[in-house]
């Protein structure tokens, strides 16, 4: 007999929207609580992110994020009154993100190609549903992500992509100007076939 | 000592801004008539990537095995900006070029100076910043203009490599002269 | 440390995910879901319900005749009948209005208020489509499948004046689909060699029509990303509209395309002088295959009429060892709308939840081999496809893979064989040695007219002809 769920509640999941997206681009903040036991190790492993490959190749390697970030708050800043203190019991992780496309399609990226990773991090936390599968991972997504507000974005009409191909152009002709310098129109030709097969993957 | 705020030249900016008791409503009403696109105030900052202004004031419950409920006693003003370069210019500038939308929004926060008094101001913001643990971007060394730029350049690269198909070496290396090489 | 390597890993309370065959419920489905019928006369029928008592009248008197999965003893029947009903279908026969809110928002929106992320602007747009398409009037949809053309009149006079004369229903939009002798597209291609093979259906797939399973193998495409009820690909049960919607039953997509064949040509013939392939290539690098179905992902140079003619072959390809595109550019029609295991689509688990199984028929009398000036006369595509979710599967294909390219690395481009012109520009790079980049983009496909239906399984149509509204 098949291991399956119950069948899913008929109510799909609610998209995130409005504040969190501006034509193409799409921007996703989580807020959740740390098992405390397990607090140290995020802090730690994240602390230490950016030099261990495995994150590099893994989380960081996706080419359709812009911004990325992660924080471990154990407590919320604190200005005197009126505002009263905000003791937190637990140490949460705050994520944020900036990325092209569509939320849902998103998360099955994060769910099907390093669903480690993920439940690694975010599975320090309490009743983490694990991925895969991808759907109760949207569901607890779309229930834990803070929405509305105002997005701004300085290139919206740029994809991750398209930015990586254009400095990557950027730079591909200026070593063509470079080598140009006094070539002949044969020469020159021949230069220009070998910049435009080595950019033809990012015009 | 390496910033975790930093991830090449760019930097992550995070701040939670307590909100005065009563004033959500105003805030979230304030954040979300903000024009957006060209036409939003964070357009007048020439070193903001990307950024968003959320009011935050719910913990979730995640259920078992979570023993603890947390609730928040305010609503909080989440400000995150990712920026080229350093803080303190990018906070000057805020406080030159959007001053009045500043005062608008985070008017609403407790203890909020104001920004005609800017150093109060950049001091209120710095103490209300979360600091991040990691933070990363594809293209962590580019700044905006950099951007904006080589986005601009692509695109006559391609109006270019599409019209000069099938033109003679020396018609081509005229036009490229012409058209291209003063670019880079 | 072990036991912190052990939590680390699998959280404890996750099941292992299983994969079981399971056989799918053919005596409930509806028959053209899983087979794709070959008779040569089909006709599409979208009819408006008038009386709704007496328009269930009619269901309850079709209903046997509605053709189910089941196979055939022996030689197909004389006629194959399907139905399938649009949002403002189920709305007037008295569906509950808590069971029509369970549907997704795309279905009840309907395809003509989404025209603008799938891409039918100008004279795509629904303003412009046929009579009886995308304004609500479309109810239900029969489609029939005869031997001959007797028999598809008979059918359709039994629809027209049995329907007509007690009052049920309306035939409000028609089309006739006409198969070419040549068994070719409009545009010369043979359509259709791709299909996604299904599993628990009892019907081995042919290589390259599954998923790829990450070892150079292929699987099959879990059951539930077609019919709902059934395990998909996220090893759940696909979220499903209430009972009796939610099991046996699927979301259905008609699309009636028109495609200027002359103007394809034409354009073919012109660019092919520019382009150093030549004419028949820069045909082949639009669509990702030879006219005769040769994949150019196999036989890049030349059409491989063996290799075509092969079933076993002639869809068993991979793209991971073309990344950039010079056997079969990353733009190429075949290669958006089934990047199988493109760069960036991780060995498939990014393309597995977005398959469709394809039922469409061509339309129209063909243009005379050779000719490039357009005769005036209607012909194209009627594009039907079946999937569990809308807005996952057709609606991501036709949005980010086809209108256009950022997921697959290609920006902005959109389908040069069948997107919306870009206003004026638009491109397809032709990667090779130097690229070639073909511009600007033309319209060979225009939308006459669509709509998103639901074809309910044999149970949930009973409760519709017999339910006390």
């Amino acid at each position: 007999m098949s291991q399956v769920e119950a069948p899913r509640p008929i109510e799909r999941v609610a998209i995130p929207g409005g504040g969190n997206t501006y034509g193409a681009r799409t921007a996703l903040m989580l807020f959740t609580p740390i098992q405390p036991k397990w607090t140290l190790l995020v802090r730690v492993s994240l602390w230490l992110g950016k030099w261990i490959p495995f994150v590099q190749q893994h989380i960081l390697q996706f080419r359709f994020i812009h911004f990325v970030r992660w924080a471990v708050v154990r407590e919320l800043p604190y200005n005197g009154p009126p505002q009263e203190p905000d003791r937190l019991n637990y140490s949460y992780l705050l994520f944020e993100t900036n990325f092209d496309g569509a939320w849902r399609n998103y998360i099955d990226s994060f769910a099907y190609c390093i669903s480690r990773d993920i439940r690694y991090l975010w599975g320090r936390g309490f009743a983490f549903p694990g991925p895969p599968p991808a759907e109760p991972l949207k569901a607890w997504i779309a229930e834990n992500s803070m929405e509305g507000g105002t997005y701004y974005c300085a290139y919206p009409e740029a994809s991750t992509r398209d930015v990586l191909a254009a400095v990557a152009v950027r730079d591909r002709l200026g070593a063509l100007v470079n080598e140009s310098e006094g070539l002949s129109p044969e020469a020159f030709q021949d230069a220009y076939r070998r910049f435009l097969v080595d950019v033809q993957a990012h015009l | 000592m390496f910033d975790h705020n930093r991830a090449g030249t760019a930097y992550a900016f995070t701040a939670f801004t307590a909100i005065l008791p009563g004033h959500e409503e105003a805030v979230r009403e304030r954040i979300e008539s903000l024009p957006r696109g060209p036409e939003s105030p964070l357009a007048r900052l020439d070193t903001l990537h990307y950024s968003r202004l959320q009011i935050f004031d719910e913990l979730v419950y995640q259920g078992p095995p979570q023993k603890k409920r947390d609730r928040l006693k305010s609503s909080y003003l989440v400000f995150t900006a990712s920026l080229d370069g350093d803080l303190d210019p990018f906070l000057d500038a805020i406080a030159d070029r959007l001053p009045a939308e500043a005062d608008g929004w985070w008017g609403h926060c407790v203890a909020y100076p104001g920004a005609a008094n800017r150093e109060a101001f950049k001091r209120w913001l710095k103490h209300n910043q979360v600091p991040n643990a990691l933070f990363s971007s594809m293209y962590s060394t580019e700044s905006v203009q950099a951007v904006r730029s080589a986005l601009a350049l692509r695109e006559r690269v391609l109006e270019f490599a599409t019209a000069a198909q099938g033109l003679e070496p020396a018609e081509l290396q005229r036009r490229f002269h012409t058209e291209l090489a003063g670019l880079v | 440390m072990d036991g912190l390597k052990q939590r680390l890993g699998r959280p404890p309370a996750l099941p292992r995910r299983e994969r079981e065959p399971e056989a799918v419920d053919l005596a409930d489905i509806q028959g053209n879901v899983l087979r794709g019928y070959t008779y040569p006369c089909a006709a599409y029928i979208f009819l408006r319900v008038d009386d709704v008592e007496r328009a269930k009248a009619l269901l309850a008197r079709m209903l046997p005749r509605i053709t189910t999965g089941e196979p055939w003893d022996g030689a197909e029947p004389a006629l194959a009948i399907q139905l399938a009903f649009t949002y403002e279908g189920l709305r007037r026969l008295g569906v509950p209005d808590e069971t029509l809110a369970t549907f997704p928002e795309e279905f009840r929106q309907g395809m003509a208020s989404r025209a603008d992320i799938l891409g039918d602007r100008g004279p795509s747009a629904p303003e412009s489509w046929e009579e009886g398409l995308g304004t609500g009037e479309a109810h239900a949809l029969v489609t029939v499948w005869a031997v001959d053309d007797d028999h598809l009149d008979e059918i359709r006079e039994e629809l027209r004046t049995v329907g007509a004369a007690a009052g049920a229903t309306t035939v409000v939009n028609e089309t006739r689909a006409k198969a070419l002798a040549s068994g070719s597209d409009h545009f010369g291609f043979y359509d259709g060699i791709s299909q996604p093979a299904v599993a628990g259906t009892g019907v081995k797939g042919r290589p390259g029509d599954g998923r790829p399973d990450g070892k150079g193998n292929w699987r099959d495409v879990a059951t539930g990303e077609f019919l709902l009820g059934y395990v998909d690909e996220d090893a759940g049960l696909p979220a499903a509209p209430a009972a009796p919607f939610d099991r046996n039953g699927t979301f259905m997509v008609y699309r009636k395309l028109a495609m200027d064949v002359a103007a394809f040509r034409s354009f073919v013939e012109e660019a092919g002088r520019r382009y150093s392939g030549g004419p028949e290539l820069l045909a082949a690098k639009i669509v990702g295959r030879w006219p005769d179905g040769t994949p150019l992902a196999l036989s890049p140079d030349a059409p491989d009429p063996e290799l075509a003619a092969d079933p076993g072959r002639t869809n068993d390809f991979s793209y991971r060892d073309d990344p950039i595109g010079l056997k079969c550019p990353v733009g190429a029609h075949i290669r958006r709308v089934n990047p199988r295991d493109a760069d960036g689509f991780f060995d498939g688990e990014l393309t597995k939840r977005h398959r469709i199984i394809r039922r469409g028929r061509s339309y129209g009398e063909p243009l005379p081999a050779g000719v490039t000036e357009d005769d005036g006369l209607e012909r194209g595509l009627v594009f039907v496809c079946f999937n569990a979710d809308l807005w996952r599967q057709f609606e991501t294909i036709q949005s980010f893979w086809v209108e256009e390219g950022d997921t697959l690395g290609i920006g902005k481009d959109r389908d040069f064989l069948i997107g919306c012109p870009n206003g004026g520009g638009g491109k397809l790079t032709i990667p090779g040695n130097p690229p070639f980049f073909l511009s600007p983009q033309q319209r060979f496909v225009t939308t006459r007219g669509g709509e998103y239906l639901f074809q309910p399984s044999i149970t949930a149509l009973r409760v519709l002809a017999t339910a006390e509204r």
